[in-house]
């Protein structure tokens, strides 16, 4: 079960988004997805979702084109989470993670035993439980971040790709999030994540795809793509490596000059 | 407020059987009501039964319908767009369906044969819809839509004006004038046979996309994550819309605010859901244009005061009210009602 990408490459008004990636998302890991902003990493998750087809290469899933699935039936088995949602209606909690159920033919009203359970089992492990009759106007930013988690969790699809999970979240609430993933790899889900927190990558990801104008310019296990030269070269910002429990988190120390793609 | 649930359809449905009954009791003439049913039924055509069957019955027929149509092409316009605003009125729906009963009543086609009217304000808000979509654009923003439909609605307008300009003498002028402000008045079961037919098939697009709408509610990017496609969406929505307002303006005329007003109105009692608005509001819709219509006739003007009037009245302040409300309730400039 791994969602395989070959020669993806995708464009904006002539503007190479994309250019020729090749990833495994493979079950039962976190593929974690860094690099500066614009350098693809949204789109690579929506390309890898199915929601945008690329303009070259391909995206199979357990051996069949991506693109050959119907849309439910793609996302019954890849759970997206896009980096903003724009929650319109003042839906309550529990509709929200609901809607996760939907691919499965659920609805508000329509929830099946196994639906309900999904629903309660994707809140305890977002810590949202106490947010289900709450209505969502009346949460904080974080506290939204957390149920819209939950809601992708929800679908309890075979692979899940998160987009920055982490980016409104106190430092408590992160690593919740991050375990919430590990839990999941550790179903047997294949789980990519869009990060910014080199840390957080550091300690969660299994592999690590660091991606700069398009190109991945590194994409291996964290100690081999997080080094001070391959940083240096994404971010052009130089990084002090902290050694803990066996892992090598990065610090942002200094901005310096040279930045190899395009800051934007 | 909690989601109604299991008997809760029974909170919308009262208040239209309440009203729809009173709707046949109110007019100008006083019925002697036992005569007036038992006539009806033993099929004898006496004064008091026809004044029950052809004038009391489709009035009050036609307000419950023509205010669900609206009232659910209000709440899946609202669903579809995620705003506020939205309406068949405001996006030139309406102002399309009836510049094409206008062109109807001008070209002489409503004397040929009595379907051209619906007919043609179906086509109207067809191709209404059609351009709102095609103008807008693939991919186009709210924004973009509710800008290119109020762009519609000026341009339908405008249209309607200038046929009316062309008008050969001042009375055709006065009644087409008069039906564009919106009337229940003087329909007949004829009109209830038009308009019903065209709201129910149009309505059947619109409740099937009732999961889709709820799929929506967190955005376009949520809504293709869970395998929902926009666009299928909003063509299936489109055409539910242009069908049940076509029919709708057809019979009665332009009644605008009921679409705005209705599904704003019911959505705390569903606990927003979009979907769950539909029927809410189509229910909500119904009421509204009963009362409305009940309170035209009851008010001593000289001349009966026309329905959309009416609404305008009654649907302006309440907006104003709702609106405020939701601004003292603190919802942090996030724009739902």
């Amino acid at each position: 079960m791994a969602l395989i990408a070959r020669g993806l490459r995708w464009t904006l008004d002539h503007r190479v988004v994309l250019d020729g990636i090749d990833v495994e998302i493979a079950s039962g890991s976190i593929t974690g997805l860094v690099g500066p902003n614009g350098a693809g990493k949204s789109t690579l998750l929506r390309v890898l979702a199915g929601i945008d087809a690329p303009d070259a290469g391909t995206v199979h899933f357990d051996d069949a084109p991506l693109s050959s699935l119907a849309p439910s039936v793609r996302a019954r088995r890849v759970s997206h989470l896009p980096q903003v949602a724009q929650p319109q209606w003042p839906l309550s909690g529990r509709d929200v993670v609901s809607l996760g159920r939907l691919p499965h033919g659920a609805g508000f009203d329509r929830l099946s035993a196994a639906d309900a359970h999904a629903v309660e089992r994707a809140m305890g492990r977002t810590g949202t439980t106490g947010f289900a009759n709450r209505r969502l106007d009346q949460l904080s930013a974080g506290e939204r971040a957390r149920l819209l988690l939950a809601r992708a969790l929800a679908t309890e699809a075979d692979v899940l790709l998160v987009d920055e999970p982490t980016a409104a979240l106190d430092p408590g609430y992160q690593l919740e999030a991050m375990t919430a993933l590990r839990a999941e790899a550790a179903r047997g889900v294949a789980v990519a994540v869009a990060l910014h927190d080199l840390a957080l990558a550091a300690r969660f990801c299994d592999r690590l795809l660091l991606l700069t104008a398009g190109k991945v310019l590194r994409l291996g296990v964290p100690a081999d793509v997080l080094t001070v030269d391959a940083l240096k070269a994404a971010y052009g910002v130089t990084f002090a490596l902290v050694a803990f429990d066996g892992h090598d988190l990065p610090v942002p120390v200094s901005r310096t000059a040279a930045r190899d793609g395009p800051p934007s | 407020m909690k989601p109604v649930r299991r008997w809760g359809w029974a909170l919308f449905a009262l208040p239209v059987a309440v009203l729809a009954v009173i709707s046949v009791v109110v007019g100008p003439a006083g019925l002697p009501w036992g005569s007036a049913i038992s006539d009806v039924l033993s099929g004898h055509d006496s004064v008091p039964a026809l004044v029950l069957l052809e004038i009391r019955l489709p009035r009050a027929l036609l307000g419950a319908v023509v205010g669900a149509a609206l009232g659910l092409a209000g709440a899946a316009m609202q669903g579809l767009l995620r705003n506020p605003l939205a309406e068949p009125g405001v996006l030139g729906v309406s102002a399309c369906a009836a510049f094409g009963a206008v062109i109807a009543f001008y070209t002489g086609l409503v004397r040929l044969f009595p379907g051209a009217l619906p007919i043609a304000a179906i086509a109207g808000a067809v191709l209404g819809t059609a351009a709102l979509f095609a103008w807008a654009g693939r991919g186009a923003t709210v924004a973009t839509l509710l800008l290119v439909g109020v762009a519609i609605n000026a341009l339908a307008g405008a249209a309607t004006a200038f046929g009316l300009a062309l008008s050969p003498n001042p009375y055709a002028f006065y009644e087409v004038m008069f039906w564009l402000m919106g009337s229940l008045a003087d329909r007949s079961l004829d009109h209830v046979a038009l308009a019903l037919p065209c709201v129910v098939v149009g309505a059947v697009p619109l409740l099937m996309m009732r999961r889709s709408l709820d799929g929506l509610s967190l955005g376009e990017e949520t809504a293709l994550a869970l395998g929902i496609m926009p666009a299928t969406v909003a063509r299936w929505i489109g055409l539910g819309t242009a069908l049940v307002v076509g029919g709708a303006v057809a019979v009665s005329g332009v009644i605008g605010f009921v679409g705005l007003m209705a599904p704003h109105a019911v959505r705390p009692f569903v606990g927003y859901r979009p979907g769950a608005t539909l029927i809410a509001s189509a229910g909500a819709g119904a009421a509204l244009t009963l009362a409305a219509d009940i309170a035209v006739r009851l008010l001593p003007t000289g001349r009966e005061l026309q329905l959309g009037v009416m609404t305008a009245l009654l649907g302006a302040p309440f907006l104003g009210w709702l609106a405020m409300r939701r601004r003292t309730n603190g919802s942090g400039g996030t724009p739902w009602l």
